[in-house]
């Protein structure tokens, strides 16, 4: 039986940098559609894909679009960050991603930060709806997947990931947040 | 790092130090690496004892466990460095814990490392609730070395820092964090060191 490349991330130095290079832009961007301080971004980028090496040996192929998956993996990052920042909590070891940055590192990462700035301010917005809710809603309008790549990314069937879309799409009318006409809106990334 | 290298270069590297278990070419400070918890053997026999320490509020901010000398210790939340400290001490652990304020750290070095032979290593892991635990198997921590634990809080981020020091350990000077200062143009503050202590082993 063959191994996943997925899953030799987690041993194997060289297939972890053809993941690395294919999907370490991908992910700054991500971050940076959340958080605007490039010293954390890059501390988030670190966390991102040392959680992914961690998760990578339970990691399925049959879970489809890797980039997906990591997708999911960087969300739970985020979040985790934020709830951490909420509570002042910070208690946990990292690799310290911002200890690799240099100056011209801080100017790219200021040029992403620049670009999400309209993701931030929606991202911002959508912290209002409930957690499920928000979840699909997020990876959906902020990160431009497809409604099955959302549901790839958080563990979900389709047809769940299409009823929690629904209804956070809902709940942002209610909550008078402007209802994105299509599940995609139109493309964030301008540069 | 060369001027050819870049962030993503940098940080490859470090993620394939720690999925090839080897050290980092350029890492000072890589005993601050997550599932790389340099500790020295020793032997030491911690003692066999369950103390789980309170602080005011619903959430312990730490616990020390020892089931048959292997100790685990559950960080919670970045309070009463003292009582975690005692708490390690009193399960035949030496240790010296300080929380540092924002933008500080400890200076180092705090003492000696120990010797090149019989290091091995251990795992720090993130709990569901963002609590860090680790464990401590018997000897890990010998018979004149000190567990060392220290945060090391940057612009929004921190993290604690887990070693062990061979003989003396020095007390917590507090200095301006590097960590946060990697030459960028955002650095908050350019002030020299400052002093202060927090509190040492003994």
């Amino acid at each position: 039986m063959s191994v996943d490349p997925i899953e030799l991330i987690a041993r194997d130095p060289h297939a972890l940098e053809i993941f690395y290079r294919v999907h370490v832009e991908a992910i700054q961007r991500f971050v940076t559609r959340r958080v605007n301080d490039p010293y954390l971004a890059a501390d988030l980028t670190a966390d991102v894909f040392l959680a992914a090496i961690e998760a990578a040996p339970r990691y399925s192929a049959a879970r489809g679009n890797p980039q997906a998956w990591l997708f999911g993996i960087a969300r739970n990052v985020v979040s985790a960050e934020r709830r951490r920042a909420a509570r002042e909590l910070r208690a946990y070891v990292r690799v310290d991603g911002q200890r690799f940055l240099a100056d011209d590192d801080i100017e790219r990462m200021n040029d992403r930060i620049d670009a999400g700035r309209e993701a931030r301010a929606l991202y911002s917005a959508l912290l209002d709806l409930p957690k499920g809710e928000r979840a699909v809603l997020e990876l959906v309008v902020i990160d431009g997947l497809s409604v099955t790549e959302a549901a790839t990314a958080l563990g979900l069937r389709a047809v769940t990931a299409r009823v929690r879309l629904h209804r956070a799409r809902t709940s942002m009318s209610r909550l008078q947040l402007g209802t994105p006409a299509s599940p995609l809106v139109t493309p964030l990334e301008t540069s | 790092m060369t001027s050819t290298d870049q962030f993503e270069d940098r940080l490859l590297r470090e993620l394939q130090a720690v999925v090839s278990a080897q050290p980092a070419a350029a890492a000072p400070t890589s005993h601050r690496l997550r599932n790389r918890l340099a500790v020295g053997a020793g032997t030491v026999a911690a003692a066999t004892a369950g103390a789980v320490a309170l602080t005011a509020g619903s959430t312990p901010a730490y616990a020390v466990s020892d089931h048959d000398g292997t100790v685990t210790v559950t960080i919670s939340s970045l309070k009463d460095a003292a009582g975690l400290q005692h708490a390690l001490q009193a399960d035949g652990v030496q240790a010296a814990v300080d929380y540092t304020p924002a933008g500080k750290m400890c200076r180092e070095p705090r003492g000696q490392a120990p010797g090149g032979s019989g290091r091995m290593s251990g795992s720090v892991d993130t709990t569901r609730g963002g609590a860090t635990t680790f464990t401590l198997t018997p000897g890990q921590v010998g018979v004149d070395e000190t567990l060392v634990i220290e945060t090391s809080v940057g612009n929004q981020v921190s993290s604690i820092g887990i070693s062990v020091i061979k003989g003396a350990v020095s007390p917590c000077v507090l200095v301006t964090s590097t960590r946060a200062d990697g030459g960028g143009p955002t650095t908050q503050s350019g002030s020299g060191p400052s002093q202060g202590t927090s509190s040492k082993s003994g």
